[in-house]
């Protein structure tokens, strides 16, 4: 025979392999020997490369192992996302008193969460054995001011500076600041003289940053977006909860008639009037609600990109909008002439409480996650399969408070509740040392309920099927 | 009209239009502002090449006038990685014997013709998805030149892709 598969070129190989399946892959590797070469040392790392995930604290330690077994770390977490299997994890002792609202945000490095004018760190790493998971470790711990309603913290966004050291916080006295957690010594938090931006005597609510763009909102509802410093201001009139920013669009969640409105963002600034209008599923349309928790699909999804936003609403209902679909209501109830559009999936928590916070990704980059107001509990939904219901599960500690926000990584998701950061690790190989260790109280410990078999820690998963 | 050369000395007039389908051919005639071009594949002499060569007319000539892929649009790049699809005249062009669609490939790939390389890279995928080592060696008729303690070592090191 004159021409075969094994004479291929390289380059050849590399653009098969590039829409091959894992097993595809590896029935290819198990053929003969030049097949074997080929596909370990093209075949797995092509096929990274076209899955990217979203994945900051096991993304440095993954890329010391072959391509092969970051392809193996990959396909097992979605396996165990598929079967509900995961190990639970506090991150924390619980935090002394009752109410805040604490916020968390990742940068490539590190993790950080704050909790009234408190900002604990979190620096991501490789294990001393290359199989176990990749490690958290406790940084800093610091303290802003002294402890004054003003210096309380109420959101934080990542710079995506070289580092991922330095993160925006927005404080209650309506300050935005930039700054770095990575402070060794005092543990007392500086701010820098020079503020990105401020909403004098209002307070933050939220940040949302992407590249050299910060995007803010107040409780009174003012926005500013900041781009490379530069600073612009929009009123959207109206009690405001939540800000989401993509690369081409400012999303704002509201309490409002239309609780959901995208705006432009075009090189010459924000758009004053929305540039879409996005509504809830047609039965809920003329009912008031609100919109606490919006964010993008993952990137690179199959189901998705950026004109994909996924919103957490008040009625318990996670809505998804497609810009770029022509999906509107047949009689729009409001006069301009702003574009409304439908959602085109839609899923409902089963106990209809509040949403406060949305997030995506997890497995194969497809679940959809949404934390509760109450009960400390998160409701998962798998975008491939939308007629199946979803499944929920409670933060370690039975925590009553809402889950107030969270960071959807493929193999792990992070959040927090009143009392405390916790994880969820749907990889392999998690044992004791993958966390941080802290110390509890003896009420703390009997509520926590740790597995006496492994690392994780009791929580109640259940069905939504379950319901009656 | 230009004028391709191959190595077994072939001539064939083309139209333009038809020869840029070629980048490679494209970028020659561009740079030297010559109307003959010979492909570097068709310089070996180790190919059977006048029957791929017309194939890859073929499919030249039917996608005249298209628009040719560039590089740097990442979001298409994207596209075409994630799609298996295979348009409709595309599938029974390519359907043809594993010899031939071996050539064709290799043509495109030297000849710099990204969609039908692709066509191609996706064809061969086509044929092997959710094959078995064992039918993967049936299908391109590779001989299995593992030893038996090989094969059970990288059986093993691949059990975890197997379908649960």
């Amino acid at each position: 025979m004159v021409t075969h598969i094994i004479s291929l070129p390289t380059d050849v190989l590399v653009i098969i392999f590039e829409s091959l399946s894992i097993q595809t892959l590896a029935a290819l590797s198990q053929a003969c020997h030049h097949l074997h070469f080929a596909v370990n040392r093209f075949g797995w790392s092509s096929h990274l490369l076209a899955n990217t995930r979203f994945s900051p604290s096991t993304r440095h330690a993954l890329s010391l192992r072959p391509p092969r077994d970051q392809v193996k770390y990959h396909h097992l977490s979605d396996i165990a996302w598929r079967e509900e299997r995961f190990v639970a994890r506090p991150l924390s002792s619980a935090w002394p008193g009752a109410f805040r609202r604490p916020a968390l945000a990742v940068s490539h490095s590190r993790l950080v969460v704050a909790s009234r004018n408190l900002v604990d760190s979190y620096t991501f790493h490789s294990p001393q054995i290359p199989t176990q998971s990749p490690q958290i470790r406790n940084e800093t711990s610091v303290t802003l001011g002294g402890g004054a309603a003003a210096d309380v913290i109420t959101s934080v966004a990542p710079v995506h500076d070289p580092n991922g050291a330095e993160f925006y916080i927005g404080l209650a006295s309506g300050i935005i600041a930039r700054t770095s957690v990575d402070v060794s010594g005092s543990g007392t938090l500086h701010l820098p003289p020079v503020t990105e931006a401020v909403h004098l005597g209002d307070s933050v609510l939220a940040l949302s940053s992407k590249e050299d763009t910060l995007l803010s909102v107040s409780q009174n509802g003012i926005a500013t977006v900041s781009i490379a410093g530069c600073v612009e201001t929009l009123d959207l009139k109206t009690r405001a909860w939540i800000c989401h920013l993509s690369t081409n669009h400012a999303m704002f969640g509201l309490t409002s008639k239309t609780p959901l409105i995208v705006h432009a963002i075009r090189p010459s600034g924000i758009s004053t009037q929305p540039a879409h209008i996005l509504d809830p599923t047609s039965q809920d349309t003329h009912s008031k609600s609100a919109v606490f928790g919006i964010c993008s699909a993952p990137p690179r999804a199959a189901w998705g990109s950026e004109q994909v936003i996924v919103s957490g609403w008040y009625n318990g209902s996670v809505n998804i909008h497609d810009l770029r679909t022509s999906t509107r209501p047949h009689d729009s109830y409001s006069p301009s002439s702003v574009p409304h559009l439908l959602p085109v999936l839609s899923f409902v928590d089963p106990s209809v409480d509040p949403i406060y916070c949305v997030a995506t990704g997890g497995g194969s980059s497809s679940y959809v996650a949404a934390g509760l107001a109450r009960h400390g509990m998160v409701a998962f939904w798998d975008i491939r399969n939308s007629r199946s219901s979803g499944w929920s599960v409670y933060a370690p500690g039975n925590d009553s408070s809402p889950v107030y926000s969270m960071v959807l990584e493929s193999s792990r998701l992070f959040g927090v509740t009143q009392a405390r950061p916790f994880v969820y690790d749907f990889g392999q190989g998690v044992v004791e040392d993958t966390f941080p260790p802290f110390r509890s109280t003896r009420a703390e410990t009997r509520a926590l309920k740790k597995q006496e078999d492994g690392p994780g820690y009791y929580v109640t998963t259940w069905r939504h099927s379950q319901l009656p | 009209m230009v004028l391709l050369v191959t190595s077994d000395n072939k001539n064939f007039v083309v139209d333009r239009e038809v020869a840029d389908r070629s980048v490679f051919v494209k970028n020659t005639l561009e740079a030297r502002g010559l109307s003959i071009a010979t492909p570097p594949m068709l310089n070996g002499g180790c190919f059977e090449l006048t029957s791929p060569f017309l194939q890859v007319l073929e499919y030249c000539q039917h996608h005249r006038g298209e628009p040719l892929p560039t590089t740097d649009d990442a979001n298409a790049d994207e596209n075409r990685k994630r799609t298996t699809d295979i348009g409709e005249w595309d599938r029974k062009f390519i359907t043809v014997d594993h010899e031939m669609l071996f050539e064709i490939i290799l043509a495109a790939n030297y000849l710099d013709i990204k969609p039908l390389l692709d066509v191609g890279c996706k064809t061969i995928g086509n044929m092997v998805k959710g094959k078995s080592p064992e039918e993967v060696r049936k299908l391109f008729d590779i001989v299995n030149d593992f030893t038996p303690e090989e094969e059970a070592q990288i059986k093993k090191e691949n059990e975890w892709a197997e379908d649960p």
